[in-house]
């Protein structure tokens, strides 16, 4: 007589060699002789087995973990904190106001310079639509090894849209509503403020 | 509470569900940005700006979006973007021979996390804890972790895997 279907769970503690001598013969002798369904389950074990073995989960450092979870408050209350600095404006296309080494204006794009606590930073913004710019930029980092800055563009102390910078200091957001009227960056316990006006000239 | 329930509260700026979102998937993150070849370092970063991202497209992600893949493929891209940015400042003599792709099949990877979201609940925690976790914990340790008797891991992980295979027999 044949004996019976294992179960799934004995099939599994067979692949993972977890029965008993006298169990895992019996399933062995089956899977031998086994129905297309059995041999399709157990090669599904099997390759799930090896798949997820094949990329085990690494755990975060407990300080970056830590960072993550206050990335959501930071970006969305950045004045929460007690040590932010404003930044300020070196220089808007639309003013005509002057300063070595800045580009002019040369489209209907906004071009902005800001001297800040966390270096020098410049940003373009480009028409997009109605009522969008595409924003890129980048952050001169004056100290320190480079890593990324939280950037959190504000419309009247609410984040409408958030990025992070790449290590050199470079980002870029596609799409950001022209009505945004702050900046922020943060990179570890510094927060930098921004007052933006990105409405064309 | 699902992924999708847990967005809905991020986007009430519900901090709480932030923070089970992050506890979620930062290892998933890590661990892409990591087998990307970056270093420690830059894997924090890439993991900070995956996790950025998520920040800003909150209202643009779909409830049925499946979150696992979407926090991986931008995970992914943002190793890419620094690997090349490393590559543009690494003097010639020290920059890596050429990379091969670290995922042997990224689609059944991104698969297995998305139908482990769908598992979710304890059975993800268990599965993720036996199969997934470098140290390979024995079933003691997870049976004190999870609050159960050594006894019942066995059949419990038994019926969570066979309801993943169901989840990914029906995804596919």
């Amino acid at each position: 007589m044949r004996a019976a279907r294992p179960s799934f769970t004995d099939l599994l503690d067979w692949v993972e060699g977890r029965l008993v001598a006298e169990r895992a013969d019996a399933v062995t002798a089956y899977v031998a002789t086994a129905d297309a369904g059995t041999t399709e389950t157990v090669q599904w074990i099997r390759d799930f087995v090896e798949d997820a073995r094949s990329m085990p989960l690494q755990q975060p450092p407990t300080e970056l973990s830590e960072r993550l979870r206050d990335v959501f408050v930071g970006l969305h209350n950045p004045e929460l904190s007690n040590d932010w600095s404003d930044a300020s404006l070196l220089y808007d296309t639309r003013m005509g106001m002057a300063a070595a080494g800045v580009r002019s204006l040369d489209d209907d794009g906004v071009h902005l310079a800001f001297e800040s606590e966390l270096g020098r930073f410049v940003l373009d913004a480009t028409n997009s639509g109605e009522g969008m710019v595409d924003v890129q930029g980048l952050v001169v980092v004056e100290r320190g090894e480079p890593t990324g800055i939280d950037l959190a563009f504000l419309q009247a102390g609410s984040l409408r849209r958030a990025a992070r910078t790449t290590a050199d200091g470079r980002f870029e957001v596609r799409g950001v509503p022209t009505e945004v009227d702050e900046l922020w960056l943060s990179s570890g316990t510094t927060r930098v403020r921004a007052v933006l006006d990105l409405q064309g000239p | 509470m699902t992924d999708a329930d847990l967005l809905r509260r991020c986007r009430r700026r519900d901090a709480d569900a932030w923070n089970t979102l992050v506890g979620r998937y930062e290892r998933l993150v890590y661990t892409v940005a990591l087998r990307n070849g970056l270093s420690a370092e830059d894997a924090a970063d890439v993991t900070q700006a995956t996790f950025v991202a998520l920040v800003d497209s909150l209202d643009k992600l779909r409830d049925e979006e499946k979150l696992p893949s979407w926090l991986m493929t931008v995970a992914r891209r943002q190793a890419w973007r620094t690997r090349n940015l490393s590559r543009r400042t690494t003097p010639l003599e020290f920059a890596a021979e050429g990379t091969t792709d670290p995922f042997a099949d990224w689609a059944t990877m991104t698969a297995l996390h998305d139908a482990l979201a769908t598992l979710g609940g304890t059975c993800r925690e268990l599965l993720l804890a036996l199969y997934f976790e470098p140290d390979a914990p024995s079933y003691a340790e997870i049976a004190n972790r999870f609050g159960r008797s050594i006894g019942g891991i066995g059949p419990l992980r038994g019926r969570c895997l066979d309801k993943l295979r169901v989840i990914l027999g029906d995804e596919s």
